[in-house]
């Protein structure tokens, strides 16, 4: 066995210092390069990650920024609607009441100009009737004077008569 | 004429420690290795890729993490077995690219050999040295227990090879347990052959053809051989992959019993909290 192990070779001094220098080996570049690489690695990656997440979010928020904004403006909109419908509204009762009170007045004034126009009717023809009441008496006084006083009444009295009648 | 010798040569003596020249290319491949893990060490960022040497080793680690992924299909085992693996396919595939250095073979000194005088070159490919290759699948298998039984606990896991006779298959379970048990220790054979068997033939591939015809005849056969080395530092990796992904995992069977140990906390270089307080963040639950 150990002849055939000296064939080939093997020497357990040399197996020795090849293991020695090997595990000093894997410790070396386990402590210096692959720790150090994969640590960096590792960071890169999830900062990556977090980067794509981040993105990820930025978008819903200005996507949903945008929803926000659109709402408010469609209320807005609808708001504006409704005042403007409302002061179409005011404005059109408003107008209506001014008509309202204009053709009151008008109608007031109306009646007062009848009124006025009625009671100078009525004073010109007072005026008139005395006129013509002194008119006829004094037509009628020549006439009279020479009638006799019985049918001088009569007459007075039916002209008087007539008169008021009319 | 030509000599081949399995055993790597010896090429002095220091105080009765034979220096053989696998030993001497072992010291330099050494130097190189610091050399890389301390410009990475310093050129390492988390902020900005590193450029350079440092660039492409973090191009090595991405790549080969994503291998390991595709594998165990668990992000967190991937970087737990990482370091083991990936010494293992870094050092391999430098050992076997040695093989492509010119000079193999041809420098070195002249030593009396039990009577007659031999060359004894400075540089042999590792790979092609029992020692070493051996070495690698010791630590592999090693690395394959210890993690194991850090993942599985040490009950269950060593419960995978030895099954009492009266549990539910019976003696089939305990014999089956035996012979995977063994099959251990086979593996650590089959790596070291493996690997032996390939770049020593492979070295010796290209001694005879640069000796049949030193011009343009060995071309062919030096890109064959660094794809070979290549791909032979692969499937030691590959394996070693497997393997520990294997022993990771609990039997079907024992799930019931046993549950799976909870590795989301689990420590890279002895630091509490895993990888996840490692980088600074809250384990996920």
């Amino acid at each position: 066995m150990s002849e055939m192990l000296t064939k080939l070779g093997i020497d357990w001094r040399l197996f020795i210092a090849q293991l020695v220098n090997f595990l000093i080996l894997f410790g070396i570049l386990r402590a210096f390069a692959w720790k150090p690489i994969i640590m960096a690695l590792e960071d890169r990656r999830a900062k990556i990650k977090k980067g794509l997440h981040d993105a990820e979010k930025a978008k819903q928020q200005v996507k949903d920024l945008e929803k926000e904004r659109e709402a408010v403006l469609s209320e807005a909109r609808a708001e504006a609607m409704a005042i403007i419908e409302k002061a179409d509204q005011k404005a059109s009762a408003l107008s209506q009441e001014k008509i309202q009170t204009t053709q009151n007045e008008i109608e007031k004034r109306m009646e007062e100009a009848k009124e006025q126009i009625k009671g100078e009717r009525t004073a010109s023809y007072n005026a008139l009737k005395q006129d013509l009441a002194k008119l006829i008496s004094s037509a009628t006084g020549k006439i009279v004077e020479s009638m006799d006083s019985k049918s001088h009444d009569a007459l007075i009295e039916s002209a008087i008569k007539d008169l008021s009648a009319e | 004429m030509l000599e081949i010798s399995i055993a790597p040569e010896v090429v002095t003596t220091i105080a009765g420690f034979p220096v053989t020249n696998t030993i001497l290319v072992m010291g330099v491949i050494f130097l190189i290795t610091i050399v890389i893990a301390i410009i990475v060490k310093r050129r390492i960022s988390v902020h900005k890729p590193a450029t350079g040497v440092a660039g492409i080793m973090e191009f090595f680690v991405e790549v080969f993490l994503d291998f390991i992924d595709s594998i165990t299909s668990d992000h967190r085992k991937s970087i737990r077995i990482f370091p083991i693996v990936a010494t293992i396919f870094l050092i391999v595939l430098l050992s076997n690219l040695v093989e492509l250095v010119p000079g193999l073979g041809s420098i070195g000194i002249w030593e009396f050999h039990g009577g007659e005088t031999i060359l004894v070159p400075f540089i042999r490919s590792m790979s092609a040295d029992l020692n070493f290759t051996l070495v690698v699948a010791v630590f592999a298998m090693a690395s394959v227990q210890v993690m194991g039984m850090r993942f599985l606990k040490v009950g269950p896991y060593l419960g995978k090879f030895f099954v009492a006779p009266w549990k539910k298959p019976f003696l089939i379970g305990t014999f089956v347990g035996l012979l995977e048990f063994m099959s251990e220790f086979s593996k650590i054979l089959s790596f070291t052959f493996r690997l032996f068997g390939n770049i020593f033939a492979g070295e010796v591939l290209l001694a005879v053809m640069g000796f049949l015809s030193p011009f343009l005849a060995p071309l062919p056969f030096l890109f064959l051989e660094l794809f070979v080395g290549f791909v032979q530092a692969l499937v030691f990796a590959t394996l070693t992959i497997v393997f520990l992904s294997m022993a990771t995992t609990a039997h079907d069977h024992e799930e019931e019993h046993a549950p799976r140990a909870d590795y989301s906390h689990a420590t890279f270089g002895g630091k509490p909290g895993g990888v996840a307080a490692m980088n600074g963040q809250a384990p996920q639950s």
